[in-house]
């Protein structure tokens, strides 16, 4: 089989990436896997290349609906029809149609909330699964940045689908997050396939001020200096909103914010305006760079610190995937402590909400679970709604609330810690950054990090003048959405009109 | 939030201190409940009915202490009015920004919202398809939405896709130019579509670049799209594949279940006596079902229950008394029960109208 052919024909590429071929070669010869591939590796390839060889049924679960949701799309633009995702997005009449039509579909994307309900296990079970790809592995572990809890009973789940073949994928994980993986998923004599999580074409600095004021006008003369196109990293939706405002003003570059709180429909629009270069600049919150395939991000700018340096890589890892020069630059003001504490403590449920949870559950006899959340973050939600299904009695559910919320804490501050002492450290930070994933860095490049001296030439602007798109006539917008031969109205065909 | 603001403000001029602040967020957000329904009807705010169907409670909420910060409105026992101040700030607002004249919250919303996620859909899948395109990202997610413009397309048989891609386009160049014609700009529809190597802008990148205020652009959008659904249906030979977009249903508001039998009977020509009779119901309760039929069914007449002249001195008076409190207008016109105002402001806004035609014809 020849395993090139068939990337030309589904994926209309010449040649795979890095690891990509280990990977699918290690999956047909029917090993479960784990691969650890950075982001912006083609992942995903992963498990779709298999899946036009083996027989039966591809199963992917992804903890990221609004990724899930481009994957299918991206699926189906290429030609896969029989394609689909099971997850909360879809309306009840839409999720009974596509349960009912299961054994139609060669790849079923779903979401771990998905696999909680008895009645779809029961109808995956009739399938033949030939490929299970659990994505975003990390989300298992405990010791994970991201631990999902409906993802802990993967392992169960995967035993009554007959134990098929398993990919589990992630882009990070540590040592001790690789040995939960493989053994909450029960996977047997694992074959673990581990890249380097560094990006060479990347440069790390990071730039420590005094306050949020000088982070702001820093921010508005690199902006100006940068060649685009660029991603800016805020904490906050507002502060995204706002600072997309201001740079609008004071820039010649089409800027935009982007974050969960706008809605789908622009989401969109603005993914796509960005990936064909008539948006420069996304000031975005943590949602935006998921499943999304632009080569040619220049840079990743973060305004503040974020919450571990797994985030932390994925982030930057945005920028630079045509392996041209890229910079990646990390703002750090002491506020940021404070800022992140307060922000991973928001995460977690309160002592409050806890109780005025449980006080919930008491009067809705454990019916419409999800009606009246007001209060509480989807994160807050998944979580206490979890544990207390798990739980015999209040009394069980509050004190394995309260130890759970003690360990996350507890890890979390570890992790800040973490970056910040690699922001306070001394030496190289690429070398840095990659023992903490154990790895060491084998050659010396030019352009590095801060500390090793970079030279900003190299990612000065170089087109000038205003990117930003003009109104145009709308008979000409009209017949350039409608008319094949473009502008030319006066010449098109005469007729029906009535 | 300025425009949201003035339709807020406008509510509450209307209402006279006779309702509360949130019975204007319920009719601005196009509640189908009785209540609202009859507000909309009685205080004559048909038309920004659902004209903010998106707004939270919070940002209601924001906006009335803004009001009040700004001195436009005053609470007085639980009652709120506008003062000189405001009224001054609404006039200007409407003369600078006039509430579009097309938008028709109360007939088309939701219809509007199903049109425009078609329409754009459609036009992104054409503007690809005609050049055998067939791999790009849908605008529209919607998995319904999806599945009924691929059945549309498949519908659309027997001609090509030049031929289908320069149909659409003269259509939309018809209904478009007539929107221009009219005085209003049909980029501000045309900007938000998507296609091949064209990608369309937000609300929000459109109001701004238009220097308008986003609510305002808003509206005047879904003003467009009710002016496109009600012209391709009056003309359907004219617009063959606009007026296939959404489809004519009955009415928007349905009729409760026991109304719906009163009205069954009302048809069949029963009086008010012989149903009463017939169903074996109190009249108050049969009197209940018309006053809720009267507003809900557009063209329901109520000259078999009040005498055309009633019907006139009813709104010359509760225009003059600027009230809809039924004791205030019965009060002054004892000749007129309860039942006959009730009905009469139902249809307030039609006998006005029709008030205006006799005046003017004399
Ligand atoms: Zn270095």
């Amino acid at each position: 089989m020849d395993l090139s052919k068939l990337l030309k024909k589904y994926f209309s590429y010449t040649e795979f990436r890095p690891g990509q071929r280990e990977v699918i070669e290690s999956v047909l010869q029917g090993k479960d896997t784990l691969a650890l591939l950075p982001t912006g590796t083609g992942k995903s390839l992963c498990y779709q290349l298999p899946g036009y060889i083996v027989k039966g049924t591809v199963v992917i679960v992804s903890p990221l609906l609004s990724l899930m949701q481009d994957q299918v799309e991206q699926m189906k633009a290429r030609g896969e029809k029989r394609v689909v995702a099971l997850n909360s997005f879809l309306s009840i009449e839409e999720r009974q149609y596509v349960i009912k039509h299961l054994d139609e579909y060669k790849f079923i994307y779903i979401s771990p909330e998905m696999l909680q309900s008895e009645h779809v296990l029961q109808q995956m079970e009739r399938l033949t699964i030939s490929l299970f790809v659990v994505d975003e592995a990390h989300c298992i572990s405990h010791w994970g940045f991201d631990f999902r809890p409906d993802y802990l009973r993967l392992g169960e789940i995967r035993n009554r689908f007959n134990r098929p073949v398993t990919l589990a994928l992630t882009a990070t994980a540590s040592q001790e997050v690789r040995k939960d993986i493989s053994r909450t998923l029960y996977m047997e004599d694992v074959k673990e396939f581990i890249f380097s999580v560094d990006r060479p074409n990347i440069a790390i600095v990071v730039e420590k001020m005094q306050n949020v004021r000088d982070k702001g006008k820093r921010l508005e003369k690199l902006v100006q200096f940068l060649q685009g196109p660029g991603i800016i990293y805020f904490s906050s939706k507002k502060l995204a909103d706002e600072w997309a405002k201001r740079l609008n003003e004071i820039t010649d570059v089409p800027v935009a914010a982007y974050h969960a709180g706008i809605g789908l429909e622009e989401r969109i629009l603005l993914q796509q305006q960005f990936l064909y270069g008539e948006l420069s600049i996304m000031c975005a919150t943590s949602a935006f760079g998921m499943g999304i395939n632009k080569e040619n991000v220049r840079y990743v700018i973060h305004f503040h610190t974020p919450s571990d340096l797994e985030s932390y890589i994925q982030e930057i890892g945005r920028a630079g995937r045509d392996g041209n020069p890229s910079i990646a630059i990390l703002f750090y003001s002491v506020d940021d402590w404070i800022l992140q504490r307060n922000l991973i403590e928001g995460e977690l449920p309160s002592k409050g909400q806890i109780e005025r949870f449980t006080e919930m559950m008491k009067y809705s006899d454990g019916k419409n679970l999800d009606v009246t959340r007001d209060g509480f973050s989807d994160s807050q939600w998944r979580i206490l709604k979890k544990y207390f299904e798990e739980s015999a009695d209040e009394k069980q559910f509050k004190q394995k609330m309260e130890s759970f919320v003690q360990f996350r804490l507890e890890w979390k501050h570890k992790k800040l810690t973490e970056i910040m002492n690699w922001i306070e450290s001394d030496g190289c930070r690429r070398d840095r950054l990659l023992r903490k994933f154990s790895e060491h860095k084998i050659i010396k490049e030019e352009n590095c990090c801060d500390f090793c001296g970079i030279n900003w030439k190299n990612y000065e602007r170089k087109s000038v003048g205003r990117e930003y798109w003009e109104i145009e006539d709308w008979e000409k917008r009209l017949a350039k959405l409608l008319l094949i031969r473009g502008n030319d109205i006066e010449k098109s065909p005469e007729g029906n009109r009535c | 939030m300025d425009y949201a603001q003035a339709l807020l403000l406008h509510c509450i001029e209307r209402f006279r201190g006779e309702r509360s602040a949130n019975a204007a967020f319920y009719l601005l957000k196009g509640k189908k409940s009785a209540q609202t329904i009859q507000d909309a009807s009685w205080y004559s705010l048909r038309n920004v009915f659902s004209s903010l169907p998106v707004l939270s409670k919070d940002d209601f909420n924001r906006m009335i202490e803004q009001l009040l910060r700004n001195r436009f409105i005053l609470l007085e026992n639980l009652n709120v009015y506008v003062t000189e101040a405001g009224k001054d700030w609404l006039n200007k607002t409407f003369d600078h920004q006039p509430f579009p004249k097309w938008f028709n919250g109360w007939k088309y919303s939701g219809v509007d919202e199903q049109f425009w996620k078609r329409i754009s859909l459609l036009v992104q899948t054409i503007s690809y398809w005609s050049r055998y395109h067939s791999d790009f990202l849908p605008v529209q997610r919607d998995l319904t939405v999806q599945f009924w413009a691929k059945n549309w397309l498949k519908q659309i048989k027997g001609s090509s896709r030049e031929k289908l891609a320069y149909q659409f386009y003269e259509e939309l160049r018809q209904i478009l130019s007539a929107v221009e014609s009219l005085g209003v700009d049909p980029n501000l529809f045309l900007l938000r579509l998507s296609g091949y190597e064209t990608t369309g802008y937000t609300p929000f990148q459109i109001a701004k670049s238009m220097k308008m205020d986003e609510d305002y652009y808003t509206l005047l959008f879904r003003g467009i799209i009710h002016y496109m659904i009600d012209s391709s249906w009056k003309e359907k030979r004219r617009y063959v594949l606009l007026s296939t977009i959404v489809q004519r249903k009955g009415d928007l508001f349905y009729l409760t279940k026991s109304s719906l039998l009163t009205y069954r009977f009302i048809r069949e020509g029963k009086t008010l006596d012989e149903i009463v009779h017939l169903r074996k119901l109190k009249r108050s309760t049969i009197e209940d079902h018309i006053v809720e039929i009267a507003v809900k069914v557009p063209n329901f007449s109520i000259d078999d229950y009040v005498p055309i002249e009633l019907q006139q001195k009813i709104v010359i008076i509760s225009d003059r008394l600027q009230t809809r409190k039924l004791k205030n207008i019965k009060d002054s016109l004892h000749e007129a029960d309860y039942f006959s105002i009730r009905l009469v402001l139902s249809k307030i806004d039609d006998i006005r109208k029709r008030l205006d035609m006799n005046n003017e014809l004399s």
